[in-house]
């Protein structure tokens, strides 16, 4: 049951770094071309 | 058990588990002919019925030939496990391109090839042809292919593992991975792929209700769906369709693909260990610290250049076709979203060298990504570091370097020459595989985009390849993914192999 708890919470920490990295990089792009 | 000597251990033991590999991949070709009878095609339930057949066929016949292996447990050494996993990628390479084959839609034997080695390494370039009117099981079977390479099929055949082999762990290592997140081989194996169906299920929920919302059937949604997943987690670049990334015309579809490309990226320990609970590791790791830099870098030059000369004017357009492509670059997916002429008519020499770099550099060590991958490239510039420092310092002061990679390592000179040599094959393979390009009368930021592309196992094309390519190119391309995917050792020990056994008897 943990195992489960700590796999579901360490896809949502991969998922939700990703959006933020994607975000991060969309701000840059924004400094550069806007 | 007998008692007589086994003569030809080594025959008996590639064969064995060769076929063993090939007996679990042909097995697989069951999914796509399901999937054929139940979309009612029939004339490809049929070819992979043939293509099924053979391939259990070779694959029983191996396991019979090499049958002592199992009576009399003949271990696997680390010069056999590199041999079993360079010979079965060869053999399936050949099995599986029997339906391409019989499909029709491939020119020649040739290119069936070409198109299963560029799914096995997640390439993602093709040479079939007629891509939007292929059927339902070849295209279920194309992303199955590129879903398969990414986690390896010598990952995927010790995962069923009845019991624990010896020498399992050097077939594993054989296919260019090198990790232990668990003490056995085949428990680590097995959470390689529950890792990745896990996602497959998320990833592919997501990305089907997205096509719905832009305009998809429920179940041309659902189709496109699991195919773009399995391409973008596996780094592959395979899309049921020639416009690639641009047939959706959507930003929500390119940014989830983005996501999902990111994360497949990264090395299977990472996402382990992130499961585990350690979270820190996301910061802490080389590998992620390393790709965040040169990622950010590389995007931030072309936006700056491209945005510059008024290629692309404001910064969602510079997002959806220079970050997107740089980034499908860097973690060798191969998703595009600009034609191919695009790259060669406006992202100019600056643009093109920007992707190049970005192809070679490639994702994580023991990942579904391609090129010299990251974790190399931190070590031998903290190797470089490392060198300035001791020159810098007093004779007598010792220094002791170390990197973070799911644990502290430290950072020794037998490291730093390992990393050193695996991206000198690359770049040599990529120069070779540049000239061959130029010889054939390809401009050289052409040839090179695609050398890279191919020796990185990215998949994105700037237009050397097609069917009208000529055949050696074809040869040496398929030789570069593959060579690129198994990173050299297990080729070159095969070739190896086969050299020395014609000069013995010879």
């Amino acid at each position: 049951m943990r195992n489960k708890k700590n796999e579901v919470e360490g896809l949502m920490t991969e998922v939700v770094y990703a959006a933020i990295y994607c975000g991060a990089l969309f701000a840059l792009v924004f400094l550069i071309a806007r | 058990m007998t008692n007589t000597q086994v003569r030809f251990p080594s025959f008996h033991i590639i064969s064995y588990y060769t076929g063993y590999i090939i007996f679990g991949i042909a097995v697989l070709m069951g999914i796509p002919l399901i999937t054929s009878l139940l979309m009612a095609e029939w004339n490809p339930a049929l070819d992979f019925v043939i293509s099924m057949s053979v391939s259990v066929i070779i694959g029983l016949l191996m396991m019979l030939l090499g049958r002592r292996t199992r009576t009399d447990e003949l271990q696997v050494d680390w010069k056999f496990g590199f041999i079993i996993a360079a010979l079965s990628w060869i053999m399936l390479m050949f099995l599986c391109s029997i339906p391409y084959l019989l499909s029709g839609h491939t020119k020649s034997l040739l290119d069936g090839c070409f198109d299963v080695m560029s799914g096995f390494t997640t390439t993602g370039l093709v040479l079939t042809q007629n891509l939007d009117h292929l059927s339902t099981g070849l295209n279920m079977w194309r992303h199955m292919l590129t879903f398969i390479g990414g986690q390896g099929m010598v990952v995927l055949a010790l995962s069923f593992l009845g019991k624990h082999i010896g020498g399992a762990y050097k077939i594993y290592c054989g296919e260019g991975k090198d990790i232990k997140l668990v003490p056995n081989v085949k428990y680590t194996a097995r959470i390689i792929w529950k890792i990745s169906v896990i996602y497959l299920f998320t990833g592919t929920l997501a990305l089907w209700i997205c096509g719905m919302v832009i305009g998809l059937s429920p179940l041309s949604a659902f189709l496109h769906g699991l195919y773009i997943f399995e391409s973008a987690w596996s780094t592959g670049g395979f899309a049921p369709n020639t416009q690639n990334m641009m047939y959706y015309h959507s930003f929500a579809y390119e940014v989830m693909t983005i996501v999902f490309f990111v994360l497949g990226s990264p090395n299977f320990g990472l996402h382990y260990a992130i499961w585990q609970g350690k979270k820190k590791e996301m910061i802490k790791n080389v590998e992620v610290q390393s790709f965040f830099i040169t990622s950010f870098l590389l995007s931030a030059l072309a936006v700056l250049k491209l945005s510059q000369s008024g290629v692309y004017t404001n910064a969602v357009s510079c997002f959806r076709r220079i970050v997107y492509n740089v980034l499908s670059a860097h973690t060798t997916t191969g998703f595009g979203n600009v034609y191919a002429a695009q790259f060669a008519n406006e992202w100019g020499d600056f643009g093109i060298l920007v992707m190049v770099i970005a192809m070679l550099i490639g994702g994580s060590a023991c990942s579904t990504a391609g090129g010299f991958k990251g974790l190399r490239v931190s070590i031998v510039f903290k190797g470089i570091i490392s060198d300035v420092k001791k020159i810098l310092s007093p004779e007598r002061s010792i220094r002791v370097i170390k990197y973070h990679h799911i644990k502290d390592n430290v950072l020794d000179d037998g490291t730093v020459r390992a990393s050193a040599l695996v991206i000198v094959c690359y770049v040599v393979l990529f120069a070779i595989t540049t000239l061959l390009g130029t010889f054939y009368g390809y401009p050289l930021a052409e040839s090179a985009f695609e050398a890279a592309s191919v020796t990185g196992n990215v998949g994105l094309s700037i237009g050397v390849t097609g069917a009208a390519a000529p055949a050696l190119l074809k040869v040496q391309y398929i030789l570069a993914m593959y060579l690129g995917r198994l990173e050299f050792l297990s080729v070159f020990a095969l070739f190896g192999f086969v050299i020395g056994g014609i000069k013995k008897h010879a």
